[in-house]
């Protein structure tokens, strides 16, 4: 579960607008619409597919840069994505990751992690004095 | 209908850039499955609008020097002589 809808409980369809391109050819008076291609290659669905991905990243990865205030709602709406269920815009992570537990003490966790450093710098340390075996 | 480079004047195939509005879903592995895509802009407001007549650039080099002729007839007389021909 990465993204979740706060009035119906939805955690798997969603909406988003992104930007896409596409390819016009003016060919003897008509107008063509297609995907744009360079060597087979299709950029469109390419551009549409990074886009998508890129947004959402963004939005999982900034939960709270993606959600803006409404006074009359009174509460955060996402500015990026809907609930492709029912519509609503209160779409947030599930959890938070700013919790006072998440973490111990930082001197503690240094405390305890003493050991293994000073193994990890002399291992640095005696790392090119190392006992020559085969002495010419 | 005709676009034209104004830069190159070659190539006769365009780039416009279009907002969609894309459903999708989360896989159960994680990554996206994309389900419906709607436009959220009209392609002959686009291309009848001269705000967005510089979103749109040339292929072949890039230009967003673009011209377009909705008409390709110039005067009355062609007209009448494509229509003769149809």
């Amino acid at each position: 579960m990465q993204l979740i809808c706060h009035d119906c409980w939805n955690y798997t369809y969603f909406e988003v607008d992104v930007e896409t391109l596409r390819e016009l050819k003016a060919d003897s008076g008509q107008l063509v619409v297609k995907d744009t291609k360079f060597d087979d290659f299709n950029y469109s669905q390419s551009m549409l597919r990074d886009n998508l991905n890129d947004i959402v990243q963004y939005v999982i990865k900034q939960n709270g840069d993606a959600l803006i205030w409404d006074s009359e709602s009174n509460s955060y709406l996402n500015n990026y994505i809907s609930c492709a269920r029912c519509g609503s815009k209160r779409v947030t992570k599930p959890y938070s990751s700013w919790h006072s537990n998440r973490h111990q003490n930082l001197d503690k966790e240094l405390l305890a992690n003493h050991k293994e450093f000073t193994e990890l710098r002399r291992e640095r340390k005696y790392a090119n004095r190392m006992p020559v075996l085969w002495k010419e | 209908m005709q676009i034209e480079c104004l830069s190159c004047g070659r190539s006769n195939e365009f780039l416009l850039p279009l907002w969609v509005s894309t459903t999708f879903k989360f896989k159960e592995d994680g990554t996206l499955s994309i389900l419906h895509v709607k436009p959220l802009e009209s392609l002959e407001d686009k291309l009848t609008d001269n705000k967005s007549l510089r979103e749109i650039s040339c292929k072949e080099c890039g230009s967003n020097e673009v011209d377009i002729v909705f008409n390709e007839y110039d005067n009355q007389d062609d007209e009448v002589s494509a229509l003769e021909g149809l």
